[in-house]
């Protein structure tokens, strides 16, 4: 253990779930640098990952293949890359879109020639074609419109793109989906889980759109040299660095974090114990201190140049830089040579907006990399060890632990009608998750369970209504309604942060609040809401590129 | 147009698809809520025909064979024996949750019947701290603490309906090894018609709720 660190101190430190999990701090949430691309790109780093492009077969008009190989000390993958020419009035971010402008795959080793073709006849029909279990993951891109063609015009008269359109975008293409875990036939979790470089979270789809974002980049000088000829020239290395890869995101992602408790509660864990082990520092070094200035002139930066015209995002960003004014002040004003000085700072910090508390959690992890950023190990959950029902406790001990862990959704009031407005189902057309208004939409009888606190207080009723020495597993024969509860209820009881804490089903959710947290572990930034239940964030955005000889250090 | 086959369900043309655990999973966790399972007994029918196909046992199959039956009632728990209430046959789902539910609490010989698609019980016998042994008038299954099986695995596999013994005891038998099954595209089909139940048809406002307030093409 690092000197001047108290451990003891360490659980007080922690934030508890009820003030973690609430659905307005979520949705306030900032990546860090334990951040699931973060994690990829210190891996790629620091196990010197090498990446060629062993094909790249796209005519003058865009349309074609390419295949991107990364080698990782034990084994090899490679993105394959179908470029189309999509007609404009068949561009949309929508899930319910048939034809993108480039599609991929990652593939598990090296995809031969007849892979290659298997690929391409399935791949460019996203959900209606198949992959197999040689395929991690499966995706897809449109471009932006408003900056794609300016950057092709301009490269191909042999001139830079706009500074300010780069700023104003942030990114050359969006990807509408990135599939994994199984989904259309790729290769189930359990088959990478135990691999080191994909057993933290989401690494294969990271990985995926990092090598995107260099395809985003090479297709655009692909089309300016095939446009302008020996007039075109390629993108300056600075300007290329300021973009990422965009993404749309819609409620498709929103139930995650409801339907894995465990994964939830290890995420939120692994930042809470990270930020407890910062608090929990006795001295800070010359370096940390230099570290958290970089990080907040980083954060200052990114807000200054996030944009958003949605009324909440908008509202937030104002709190946002405004509070990172205050954080700047606070530094300058800061005695480094206290004892626990991020103790102290952190303290300080509960007078900011939930927006500007999240950024200076950020910002406070950011140099502290050797004391936290082992915790990338805990990240993942086996989701099997939580599913076994428990049903020799008794009812007694069964209620009991309900009110101890759900006492925040059995204060609630489900007799108003607003609790229960908001209702989530799958919708026949596309097979999403949707939410519906109960006063108004039909469907309210197939809802999906995620509206846990309702589900909470039910089951507490039937609890009440038991008798008390009943075992768990008699109940449930009677009542296999509440099976589902049941089984939280025992997560729940080992894994304090595995459910947010408010009602997923009341009138004034907000579905973006979840996507938020969600996307932040990526390590998204840039949040930019369209809609009470639509997004757009920027993946990547001033990392390395995969091509690009490794940086030091 | 409604398209089930566009969530990665096999093409009407194949014959057999080839799905990844986690779809097998899924689809089977629909449709046992599509027929009227709560879901956290959904979330159990998900796992056990999983659990199946991952050792080779066509999982989805025997599970849409027990959700298209119309004579199977709720399980009743009596001196060691489970039965079905009323003349119905009972489900092995729901078999194999009072199996794992009670364990500790249930005496070392369990007896019920008739079972429908007795393999499905097989799932839920893992995780005990020993081997159990599943046997029948004719023959016995092992599962193993570590999940292995052993015994006349094909003959359970194949059996419709079954009056079945639970026991800790572990049997000898030839090691069971199979392949990932291929699921057939009836299966996959019927499967599909029963977890389109769980889903509620589009309407113009549902559609335009769930995008973005603005154009999405910039």
């Amino acid at each position: 253990m690092a000197d001047g660190f108290r451990t003891e101190d360490r659980p007080a430190f922690r934030r508890p779930p009820s003030d973690v999990m609430r659905l307005a701090r979520m949705g306030s949430a900032h990546p860090t640098r334990l951040s699931f691309l973060r994690i990829l790109l210190r891996r790629v780093r620091d196990e010197g990952w090498r990446v060629d492009r062993p094909v790249w077969s796209v005519d003058d008009s865009g349309v074609g293949r390419a295949a991107y190989r990364v080698r990782t000390p034990e084994r090899t993958y490679c993105l394959v890359a179908f470029a189309h020419d999509l007609p404009p009035d068949q561009r949309t971010d929508r899930v319910i879109a048939t034809a993108w402008d480039a599609t991929f795959a990652l593939v598990d080793g090296e995809p031969g020639e007849a892979d290659l073709d298997r690929l391409q006849a399935n791949v460019p029909l996203q959900e209606a074609g198949r992959i197999g279990p040689r395929e991690l993951c499966l995706s897809r891109a449109n471009r932006s419109v408003r900056l794609f063609e300016h950057v092709v015009d301009r490269l191909a008269e042999g001139q830079q793109p706009d500074p300010s359109q780069i700023a104003e975008v942030g990114y050359l293409m969006r990807t509408t989906a990135v599939y994994g875990s199984g989904k259309f036939g790729a290769a189930d979790r359990a088959v990478i889980a135990d691999r080191p470089e994909l057993s933290a979270p989401f690494q294969a789809e990271m990985l995926t759109v990092w090598l995107i974002r260099q395809f985003t980049v090479d297709i655009v000088e692909h089309l300016a040299a095939a446009r302008g000829g020996d007039r075109a020239v390629r993108m300056d290395r600075e300007l290329r660095r300021q973009l990422g890869v965009g993404n749309s995101t819609g409620l498709g992602m929103a139930p995650f974090l409801v339907r894995h408790p465990m994964l939830l509660d290890h995420w939120m864990q692994v930042r809470e114990e990270a930020l407890a082990r910062v608090r929990a520092a006795e001295n800070a070094s010359e370096e940390t201190v230099a570290g958290a200035r970089a990080a907040l002139d980083a954060a200052r930066e990114n807000a200054a140049r996030w944009r958003s015209e949605h009324p909440i995002q908008v509202r937030k960003l104002a709190d946002l830089r405004a509070d990172l004014d205050r954080i700047a002040e606070r530094f300058e004003a800061q005695d480094w040579t206290e004892r626990y000085p991020w103790a102290t700072l952190w303290d300080w910090g509960h007078g900011l907006t939930l927006e500007g508390e999240e950024a200076l959690l950020s910002i406070l992890l950011e140099p502290h990399g050797a004391l936290i950023d082992g915790l990338a190990h805990c990240l993942s959950a086996d989701e099997g060890t939580g599913f076994r029902i428990d049903g020799t406790v008794s009812v007694a001990e069964t209620r009991a632990a309900l009110e101890r862990r759900y006492d925040w959704a059995l204060s609630m009031d489900f007799d108003a009608a607003a609790a229960r407005e908001k209702f989530w189902y799958v919708s026949e057309e596309k097979l999403e998750p949707r939410l519906g208004e109960r006063s108004r939409d039909a469907g309210a009888e197939r809802e999906l369970p995620l509206g846990i606190a309702g589900l909470a207080v039910a089951f507490h009723a039937a609890l009440t209504g038991a008798e008390d020495e009943m075992p768990l597993a008699a109940f449930l024969m009677a009542h296999p309604e509440h099976r589902y509860m049941a089984r939280r209820l025992q997560v729940a009881a080992r894994y304090p942060y595995s459910e947010v804490q408010d009602n997923l089903t009341d009138a004034g959710m907000l579905p973006i609040d979840l996507l938020r947290c969600k996307l932040a572990f990526f390590g998204a930034s840039r949040f930019d809401p369209r809609s009470d239940r639509w997004v757009r964030i920027s993946l990547f955005q001033d990392a390395p590129y995969p091509l690009d000889p490794p940086e030091a250090g | 147009m409604t398209d089930p086959t566009g969530q990665g369900v096999a093409p009407p043309s194949a014959d057999v698809e080839r799905l990844s655990l986690g779809e097998i999973e899924a689809i089977c966790q629909k449709a046992a809520r599509g027929a009227g399972l709560d879901w956290g007994l959904a979330e159990e029918a998900g796992f056990a025909a999983r659990w199946l196909c991952a050792r080779g046992i066509d999982g989805a199959a025997a599970l849409l064979a027990v959700l298209e039956r119309e004579d199977v009632g709720p399980a009743v728990l009596a001196e060691g024996v489970i039965r079905a209430q009323g003349l119905g046959v009972l489900s092995p789902v729901a078999v194999g949750t009072v199996l794992s539910d009670f364990a500790g609490l249930l005496p070392h010989r369990v007896t019920t019947g008739p079972v429908a698609q007795p393999v499905l019980v097989l799932p839920f016998l893992q995780g005990r701290r020993e081997a159990a042994s599943l046997a029948w008038d004719g023959g016995a299954v092992c599962v193993g603490a570590d999940g292995a099986l052993s015994g006349e695995v094909a003959a359970l596999a194949a059996a419709d309906l079954l009056h079945i013994e639970i026991s800790a005891s572990r049997l000898v038998g030839p090691e069971w090894s199979g392949t990932e099954p291929r699921i057939a595209a009836c299966t996959l089909a019927r499967l599909d018609a029963l977890a389109l139940r769980t889903t509620v048809p589009a309407s113009d406002a549902s559609r335009a709720g769930a995008g973005s307030a603005g154009d999405d093409n910039d």
